[in-house]
């Protein structure tokens, strides 16, 4: 446990922890201050991961496919000290636009010895609507600037071009630009620490026990999956059906063989022109997230691990779309996709793992101007309850598998936007029976204090709710509802925009947990 | 002048009496009540509290208690729409890569049947939209009294811009229940973020019903004996506060005792640094410094309570002589407890592993599948890696400070741990057995006094700035230099960051200038806007001397050797000396 290699990887890790901090404690856009959208890594030079922070796990396969995208356009060898680069583009690794991955090389003299990586939610980046997480986006090009693999500053700066680009096609250029420059300070920050350890073990020892490290996790890994039956074992989950969409399905078929995780995705629906498709990103923090939960505590958590994993994706799928898709409600799919692979890893382990989830979260963005025109927008990510068993109850309105986001107080988000949130409370009765009960969804009630309030309502889970297991029962599902100043209802869909004006009344609700066990 | 100290812990409680010249110390059992073991430990020491000048306490009681998470009767009093506040918390989970999904909220601070709403609504700038009703506070009072209920907690959205409401609510309790005690959320908290300052003010009121009993009993033990000292307690941040500054913010109180013995490895840091780790009987709290001074936090968990408090940078791990240790599927581990429990009795403590190997008396018949020896280097291994791990959390490479250990079981550890981590050398302060009561007696009494200031820095000018600081300056009296502290962020919406100023400030621009210097050493780069300033905060240290640190015989080679309190175990190949107003245990040349 204090061996050599744990040392080191717990100093690496501390290093991306580090960055992660600077970015939640620092950056302006709302929903990485308030709802920690960002994560950090360290690569090594060849573009393995080699320390993760503890980050939302929807972003643990965003940043080594990122990373991966830099290094086939800027192979290490061109790479120079003090060069920055950048990315968006969900088709060369990324997630969703308003996503920016900021890449830095370390140098410990003359040579290459890491990478370090952020990335970071930003608060808009262009596209159709302010916060560029457009609801009616059926293309990319709806959704934002596409930035591709690019080197965007030397000298440890942005050039005068890429932030000229940020400021004309930004709607906050210069959150935008706060924000990015906080992804560098806390790069920065983490390849003088990496120099600091390089310096002590020495450049050519330091670089070897990087590899060690990834070996040693590869290795543990193997073990681990070794233990398990070979399967295949099977998971399925789609989103809420929408008719003139067709079906957005998830299949997945894990098989362990040669202490490889195999995650064959054949079977998933084509890609649909709605912004719900998700990148290869999606379904490998899905795979990364079930693997993890696998390994246990005391493991190195490293590329060593993503060497074991082989993805069998197909083309222009929504779980991995090609170009033109939009992709920026990204969420529910990956969501779906992990909620495909744990029920497959329930049929592996069944003793550890509880009954599905929620297997949704909102993400509500409010725009528009106050009284004074001054722009104002937040963006805030409502969960829904967890899965029942197998031991307790279900725990409500908690980020679960691959989300971590937290909640907006109505005391951030009053001082924000002209919206007054009258209600946040335990959405009662909404989880699945069982003997052990399907944790609670969330109920937020919202009221306009002015016109004109653009609300962009992204959920799921509002037909299609999860199942119970082992006899337990499925939740309530989600609701969206807007009740006008006049009286007037107006039922939301899963995927809404809407115009609130003053008096309307947004009402916000989640799916619970599915139970767990016949109800006794 | 005669000054006592007393650190009681979950088992022991340590007595550390002295004047200009010695010291003596006691370390005895508890009972449990804290007047209890007061009078029996003045009994014990011979000492007549009419000549104590000074009486400094801290006690893990508190926490033990929130750890136990024993049932309080409390109430929490809260704006209509809001009564799941706590239960929902942020949302978020802790253990990300566990399956089942678990919320860190401390749900279990209040009954949920003892959580009441009440109308009333105030907008972000504090201005009242919606008044409170005489009827809902009258069924609010109905209920805390129909429930029994001693302590009330009271958060109402934005009483941090605008108290009033939550002074309103308090006087009607008041009026109708005049022995309750009331917690205020502005008053205990008064930062933004509904969850937080609901979290502050509860523990507060927790800590109310619970510790203010005890407190009142130890109060009247030492009127009965005559006692016309100082009674002072030590407090998160490594300092002293007077009992009456304690009455009114009592969360502050509960890592009092690790805080304590955190000052006493401050001590040890020198020019340099030092991580340091107390192990005692039941868990192993770990603190670094830097040129004396204890790394602070603005925030911290205690006992799973997350509380924004500023307060010495603890982390604790369950780890300690009574913790019990058997074979897992990956090697030996501590055996799973509960919070309080050490584990199943069958199997072998590490005290009993410490015994076995001569460390301690009374060895037991030893019948564990592994041996002494590899239950003490398992000990040992898994305080290295937790000590390793918090340092590397904090930007700290354990390789470039020094290490201290401390507590009657990391005494007889520190070599051990050392090694684990691939040092040489280890420092120990003078009594490691009793090192909460000898930071204690090392802390400093500090007079303090604050402002909430809530306006953007370019607002502040010059002339309120003095008046608000003439005003602090004069409710902070007695000796030691003044210090200025600030509470500040980029923006008002943004975490606020805490700021020692170098010197008086004169002007706004002057606290934006040294906020972007902190800033920038701190993240890197410059604020992301012109500054807002939460609170304004003047205080001043004093602290009293300490007597010398007996010698030791000369440099000790192998075996236990005896200190003021506590025995320090020297392996083969290492030898012990006094350093400074410390002991260094450090591997001899081969």
């Amino acid at each position: 446990m204090s061996d050599p290699l744990s040392i080191l990887q717990l100093r690496l890790d501390g290093l991306a922890e580090g960055m992660q901090q600077t970015l939640l404690r620092v950056a302006v856009s709302p929903v990485v201050r308030e709802g920690a959208d960002a994560s950090c890594a360290l690569f090594t030079p060849q573009g393995e991961l080699l320390a993760l922070a503890e980050a939302i796990p929807l972003l643990l396969g965003a940043l080594p496919g990122a990373v991966g995208a830099i290094l086939r356009e800027y192979p290490a060898d061109q790479m120079r000290p003090g060069d920055v680069f950048v990315t968006n583009d969900p088709f060369s690794g990324g997630t969703h636009l308003p996503d920016i991955a900021v890449v830095q090389p370390v140098y410990d003299g003359d040579t290459l010895i890491a990478l370090t990586a952020s990335l970071l939610h930003h608060q808009d980046i262009g596209g159709t609507r302010p916060g560029s997480v457009p609801p009616d986006a059926t293309e990319i090009y709806h959704e934002g600037l596409r930035i591709p693999p690019m080197c965007a500053g030397q000298s440890h700066g942005f050039t005068r071009e890429f932030t000229n680009l940020i400021r004309f096609a930004s709607r906050a250029p210069e959150v935008v630009l706060g924000d990015l420059e906080t992804q560098l300070a806390a790069g920065r920050s983490a390849a003088h620490g990496v120099c600091r350890i390089a310096q002590d073990l020495g450049t050519p020892p330091f670089l070897k026990a990087l590899e060690a490290l990834l070996d040693r996790a590869e290795k543990e890994t193997a073990d681990c999956l070794r233990a398990l039956p070979a399967g295949p074992f099977h998971g399925m989950d789609a989103l809420d059906p929408v008719a003139e969409l067709g079906p957005c399905e998830a299949h997945v078929a894990l098989a362990i063989k040669d202490g490889r995780l195999i995650a064959d995705f054949h079977g998933s629906s084509p890609q649909v022109q709605a912004p719900v498709n998700c990148v290869r990103s999606g379904p490998l923090s899905a795979v990364f997230y079930g693997l993890l939960t696998l390994v246990g505590d005391g493991a190195l958590r490293n590329g060593g691990i993503l060497r074991r994993i082989v993805l069998d994706l197909p083309e222009a799928s929504v779980v991995n779309a090609s170009l033109p898709a939009a992709v920026n409600a990204r969420m529910n799919m990956v969501r779906c996709i992990t909620s495909a692979v744990l029920q497959a890893l329930a049929e592996a382990d069944s003793e550890r793992m509880p009954a599905a989830n929620s297997g949704m979260s909102y993400v509500i963005a409010f725009s528009g101007k106050d009284a004074t025109g001054t722009p104002f927008l937040s963006t805030e990510i409502v969960a829904g309850g967890a899965g029942g068993g197998p031991h307790a109850d279900g725990a409500p309105g908690i980020s679960t598998d691959v989300g971590n986001a937290m909640n907006i107080s109505a005391e951030s988000l009053e001082s924000m936007v002209p919206m007054r949130l009258v209600l946040a409370e335990v959405r009662a009765g909404s989880g699945g029976p069982g003997r052990f009960r399907g944790g609670d969804g969330v109920r937020r009630v919202y009221e306009a204090l002015t016109d004109g309030i653009a609300a962009s309502i992204r959920g799921e889970r509002f037909s299609r709710v999860a199942k119970g297991a082992r006899g337990g029962g499925s939740p309530n599902g989600s609701a969206a509802t807007v009740i006008r100043a006049d009286g007037a209802r107006l039922e939301l869909t899963a995927r809404s925009a809407v115009t609130l004006n003053k008096g309307d009344i947004l009402i916000i609700e989640s799916s619970g947990g599915a139970g767990y066990g016949t109800p006794i | 002048m005669i000054r006592l100290a007393v650190d009681f812990g979950a088992k022991f409680a340590d007595f550390v009496v002295w004047d200009d010249s010695a010291v003596r110390i006691l370390k005895r059992p508890v009972t449990g009540d804290m007047a209890v073991d007061l009078t029996a430990g003045l009994d014990a020491l011979n000492l007549d509290a009419a000549v104590l000048s000074e009486l400094r306490v801290v006690t893990t009681a508190p926490i033990n208690a929130l750890l136990a998470r024993m049932p309080v009767p409390v109430a929490l009093l809260t704006t209509r729409g809001f009564a799941d506040t706590l239960r929902l918390g942020r949302q978020n989970r802790v253990a990300l890569y566990d399956p089942v999904a678990r919320s860190p909220a401390p749900a279990f601070l209040v009954d949920p049947q003892d959580i009441h709403e009440v109308g009333g609504r105030l907008d972000a700038k504090g201005t009242v939209l919606t008044p409170l009703e005489r009827a809902d506070m009258d069924a609010a009072i109905a209920a805390l009294r129909n429930r029994d209920i001693r302590s009330v907690a009271i958060c109402l959205l934005f009483s941090h811009v605008n108290p009033a409401q939550e002074l309103q609510l308090a006087e009607a309790i008041r009026s109708d229940l005049p022995d309750i005690s009331i917690s205020l959320s502005h008053q205990v908290d008064a930062g933004p973020r509904e969850y937080e300052r609901t979290v502050s003010v509860l523990t507060d009121a927790w800590l109310a019903a619970r510790m203010d009993a005890p407190l009142h009993d130890v109060r009247a033990a030492l009127r009965a004996r005559g006692f016309v000292g100082e009674l002072a307690f030590g407090d998160g941040r490594g300092v002293l506060v007077p009992d009456q500054a304690a009455g009114a913010h009592r969360a502050i109180l509960l890592s009092g005792a690790p805080a304590a013995a955190a000052h006493a490895a401050a001590d040890l840091s020198g020019e340099g640094g030092v991580i340091a780790a107390d192990i005692g009987s039941l868990s192993a709290d770990m603190s670094t410094a830097h040129a004396g001074q204890t790394r602070m936090a603005d925030s911290c968990l205690l006992a799973g309570v997350p509380l924004r408090e500023a307060c010495t940078d603890i982390e604790s791990v369950a780890l300690g002589g009574a913790r019990r240790v058997e074979e897992g599927p990956r090697g030996l581990r501590f055996a799973a407890t509960g919070p309080l429990a050490a584990g199943p009795a069958e199997a072998p403590s590490l005290d009993d592993a410490l015994a076995g190997l001569g460390r301690l008396p009374d060895a037991a018949r030893w019948s564990a599948p592994f041996t002494p020896a590899a239950a003490v280097a398992f000990a040992a291994a898994r305080m290295a890696y937790a000590l390793t791990r918090y340092a590397t959390r904090r930007n700290i490479d354990p390789g470039r400070v020094a290490l201290a250990v401390m507590g009657g079981t990391g005494a007889l550890l520190a070599a051990d741990i050392a090694a684990a981590m691939g040092l040489d050398r280890v420092l120990l302060p003078r009594a490691p057995g009793a090192s909460g009561a000898i930071g204690l007696m090392q802390a400093a009494r500090r007079s303090e006094a604050s402002a909430r200031i809530d306006r953007p820095l370019p607002e502040l000018t010059p002339e309120i700035l003095g008046a608000l600081l003439d005003q602090l300056e004069a409710e902070c009296p007695g000796s030691g230099a003044l210090v200025y502290s600030v509470t500040l962020a980029a923006q008002r919406q943004m975490h606020p960051m805490p700021l020692r100023l170098a010197a008086r400030p004169e002007s706004g621009d002057q606290i934006a200038q040294a906020f972007g210097a902190g800033f920038h050493d701190e993240f890197g780069i410059v604020p992301p806007g012109p500054g807002y300033l939460f609170s304004l905060s003047v205080h001043r240290d004093a602290v009293t001397l300490t007597p010398p640190m007996p010698d030791l015989p000369g440099i000790a080679t192998t075996g236990l050797i005896a200190t003021e309190a506590g025995a320090i175990w020297c392996p083969e190949g290492w030898t012990l000396r006094r350093k400074d107003m410390a002991y260094l245990l450090e591997r001899s040349p081969s």
